[in-house]
């Protein structure tokens, strides 16, 4: 191929565009790569993820029947693909990639609700033949906590892999293809160029395809220039900033432990990670300007450390640490990811994907390419760039996510006395409340805020924003 | 007198005259959240609106001493 046009240009070097640019190049396509394939990928989500193949267990007790329906409907459509998917990448790329089965969901009493979503949990897997079997806390290898566990959820289904072997898988089989090139760079602009799509890098190399994916995460929508941004009408995308760590212990751990999602965050977690590692996660912060070099706090990673102790292992405190990741989620205002076609039909879209891109990754690659394919082959899918996406109002945000707030509150490690979180639940339903519709600059900076970003994560950062300003 | 400085120096928490026009808002320890604080500050200070566009623009005091000047007027 020439040396600067392609079929396709896939930007972003995550785990969604490797995934594409796989599927594509199987498909036949000339793929260029424009993303860093070398260097620390810092605030790269998919090597900092926990990568278990959470098709039930995202699952809460308070997410809509339909919303509920849809989401695992899809994670079941991916979990099929993906032993197929892993073989095929395994056989390509020459190494191993087991894939751990099962994942147990522990619920205690840190989370006022877990057994609700425990339960939650257990009734999507059984609506989809799925088994779902509760045990006892003390049958759930590795689980030594100081928070005792009420109830204890084994889900066969699920199941964890390493996300930094996948990535290393894909690298190999995309750097060896004599139909894919690679740009070992970071994308800085995209524009239309005649017929072609152009993706300017930082290097200031240029290459041109019919197809573009834009798969850099909330990165994506300010590489578009104006005119193509406004054709392309992608909607929001922030970032769910999260920590996890890697740790080396003498613990067994065969299978992945974790809580339900609770705060706004997904809960804790230990997934094994072959030999003596263990990995740790995660906190999530929503940040609606993401700096993707920002090492993690001191806050992040003694809330993660906090956690794991208390609620998973006390003798995760002598564990050794091997490695801080910072990773940035992509996440939509719906929480939906956003596979395929724009509003341009040669632009598409592979992120949103927020905490479930591990697992979704082979599906997103294949929608993708069919709508590059076989466009007339796809019909319009419920994760559609071109979807409608609702906005709840702030008022009932408020509402029904007021409860989160004070778990998030709490963490790490705290609780109030009985009967003051409800108190202080009602107290910041009202003080919100009273805010959002006053006259007040502080009422201007709320409004604000919410109006960047509205979804439940932003809760916490209108209580920041509101205590702010005395 | 330009009000940019003086609101610089209530969201900071530094002293007023610590804010110099080359000092960049990042190294005044301001985040995503102090920059919104700051913005909706000034535009009340001056009734006139400072978009997040606009926002996004302001690296060093002396950027915001210019969003913070009505058109035609000197700093």
């Amino acid at each position: 191929m020439d040396e600067n046009t392609a079929d396709v240009v896939v930007v972003g070097s995550g785990l969604l565009g490797l995934s594409t640019a796989f599927e594509l190049l199987t498909r036949g396509l000339e793929v260029m790569i424009v993303g860093p394939r070398t260097g620390t990928h810092n605030g790269q989500a998919s090597r900092a993820a926990g990568a278990m193949l959470t098709v039930f267990s995202e699952v809460e007790a308070g997410h809509s029947p339909e919303r509920v329906r849809l989401e695992v409907g899809e994670r079941v459509a991916a979990r099929g693909l993906y032993d197929g998917w892993l073989a095929a990448l395994s056989k390509a790329s020459g190494r191993a990639l087991p894939l751990v089965p099962g994942v147990w969901v522990i619920g205690n009493g840190y989370g006022a609700n877990d057994i609700d979503h425990l339960k939650a949990i257990a009734a999507a897997a059984e609506s989809h033949g799925s088994a779902a079997e509760f045990g006892s806390p003390a049958d759930v290898p590795g689980l030594l906590p100081q928070i005792r566990a009420q109830d204890a959820l084994w889900l066969p289904a699920e199941a964890s892999i390493d996300p930094t072997a996948l990535m290393e898988a894909l690298t190999i089989v995309l750097t060896a293809s004599p139909r894919c090139r690679w740009l070992n760079t970071t994308a800085v602009n995209v524009r239309e160029h005649g017929e072609h799509l152009a993706v300017q890098a930082a290097d200031n190399a240029v290459v041109r395809a019919a197809h573009l994916v834009l798969a850099a995460g909330s990165a994506t929508p300010e590489l578009l220039e104006p005119a193509l941004a406004q054709r392309t009408a992608i909607p929001a995308l922030w970032s769910g900033r999260g920590v996890s760590l890697l740790v080396r212990t003498a613990m067994e751990l065969p299978y992945a432990v974790r809580t339900p999602n609770r705060g706004f965050a997904c809960g804790s977690h230990m997934v094994p990670r072959g030999g003596d590692l263990v990995y740790l996660g995660a906190t999530n912060r929503l940040s609606t300007e993401p700096d993707y070099g920002r090492n993690a706090t001191l806050d992040e990673v003694a809330t993660l450390i906090h956690d794991a102790s208390a609620e998973l292992n006390t003798g995760l405190r002598d564990a050794e640490i091997v490695k801080v990741r910072v990773g940035h989620r992509p996440v939509t205002p719906d929480h939906l990811p956003l596979f395929g076609r724009t509003g341009h039909p040669m632009v598409h879209l592979a992120t949103g994907t927020y905490r479930c891109g591990v697992l979704l990754a082979p599906h997103a690659a294949r929608l993708i390419a069919d709508g590059i394919t076989a466009p007339t082959s796809v019909g319009e899918h419920a994760y559609s760039p071109r979807r409608q996406i609702l906005t709840p109002s702030l008022e009932d945000l408020i509402a029904s996510s007021v409860r989160g707030l004070v778990e998030m509150l709490c963490q790490p490690g705290g609780s109030l006395p009985a009967g003051s979180e409800q108190t202080l639940e009602r107290f910041l339903d009202a003080g919100l409340r009273e805010i959002a519709t006053g006259s007040s600059p502080r009422a201007a900076a709320v409004r604000r805020l919410w109006e960047r970003a509205p979804m439940a994560e932003c809760l916490p950062l209108l209580i920041d924003v509101a205590g702010r300003l005395r | 007198m330009n009000p940019a400085r003086a609101v610089l120096a209530t969201v900071t928490g530094r002293p007023v005259e610590t804010i110099t026009a080359d000092r960049r808002l990042a190294d005044l320890g301001l985040d995503s959240i102090g920059r919104l604080t700051l913005a909706v500050l000034l535009e009340e200070k001056t009734g006139r609106p400072v978009p997040d566009a606009v926002l996004l623009k302001v690296v060093t005091v002396a950027d915001l001493e210019k969003v913070a000047t009505p058109e035609g007027q000197p700093a």
